[in-house]
């Protein structure tokens, strides 16, 4: 004979499948995926970093004159970055990106240094001769031995005049700037300065 | 069957619900992983800072040569074949652009002139028509 006192409990147990099976796909569904650091996150915020840094550094400080002379204009005033590279002055550029990069708080030596950045960078532009040229510029305390994992963030600059390296006071001697057959136009025109960063 | 003891049956069942819940974890780790690096990557693919930098160039350098011939007269150099021939050599991405002749500005400015740009590197394209 067969009997039916077993039917709520198997309904119930139905019912608990169920809301066991609904829970389960809830809590599999809404988990926050925590991403480890040791992917290219790092490397995506050191390259977003870099590109701020320049990116303030070729932002000029100077407000526009009311009166304007007779060849006076607002554009004729540099950011910071383009009278770098306009003289050579890497002394400036690096203490500059330090701050802005390095996260020193306007303190260009600090007793420790919280997030030791280094960089090195080269200026690229177009030759008399329709190539591609190059000429290192600023670089930091430590040398690129190749071996660093850096990124590369670059920035253009607009240069009003060939560059030069004989600026008393401001020019880095280190700074080998080509002029002449394979060197640099002497006109108005755009180089594109490349940095390589990496931590230490 | 119905000798046998069966006790351990609630055993049996609770390793099987530790064993999957073990084997969801597992995958779960498995995938922010896999996450973090195609977040990354996507980032750093796009050339966000590329195009940012190349309009911000292409606007002040026009704006140079508008008032270097608004002021002396004097044309300016091809500056844009700079940006296309280094772009082609140090980024990979083939850029063009199309600026207003300078001499349009002198003496007296148009209404507004036009800026194309056009950037692509293989995996972005970027167009631009600017009024300024």
């Amino acid at each position: 004979m067969v009997d039916d006192y077993g039917q709520l409990y198997t309904i119930e147990g139905i019912a608990a499948a169920v809301i066991m099976l609904v829970t389960a796909y809830i809590m599999l569904n809404t988990t926050t995926l925590y991403t480890p650091a040791d992917t290219h996150v790092i490397d995506m915020q050191l390259q977003q970093l870099g590109n701020d840094a320049l990116s303030m550094m070729d932002t000029t400080d100077r407000v526009i004159p009311s009166s304007q002379g007779a060849n006076q204009s607002y554009v004729s005033y540099l950011s910071p970055l383009e009278e770098s590279v306009r003289y050579s002055d890497t002394r400036n550029f690096n203490n500059t990106l330090k701050i802005y990069a390095n996260s020193l708080y306007g303190n260009p030596n600090p007793v420790i240094d919280s997030r030791p950045l280094q960089w090195n960078s080269t200026i690229y532009y177009r030759t008399t001769g329709d190539s591609v040229g190059s000429y290192p510029f600023a670089n930091s305390e430590r040398n690129l031995t190749g071996r660093e994992h850096y990124v590369t963030v670059t920035r253009w600059v607009h240069l009003n005049e060939t560059p030069s390296n004989n600026t008393p006071g401001l020019s880095d001697p280190n700074v080998i700037i080509p002029i002449g057959p394979n060197g640099m136009r002497n006109e108005d025109q755009v180089v594109l300065l490349e940095v390589l960063l990496w931590r230490d | 069957m119905a000798r046998l003891k069966d006790d351990a049956q609630w055993i049996i069942l609770l390793g099987f619900i530790i064993s999957v819940s073990i084997f969801f974890l597992a995958l779960i780790i498995n995938e922010s992983v896999l996450v973090g690096q195609t977040t990354a990557e996507s980032v750093l693919e796009l050339p966000k800072s590329d195009i940012h930098d190349l309009r911000n160039e292409v606007f002040r350098s026009a704006q140079i040569s508008a008032e270097q011939a608004k002021f002396n007269g004097a044309t300016s150099g091809d500056w844009y074949r700079d940006l296309v021939d280094i772009s082609m050599s140090r980024k990979n991405a083939v850029i063009n652009i199309s600026v207003p002749s300078p001499i349009n500005h002198w003496p007296y400015p148009q209404a507004y002139d036009t800026i194309y740009i056009h950037f692509n590197n293989g995996v972005t394209n970027y167009n631009e028509i600017f009024y300024y």
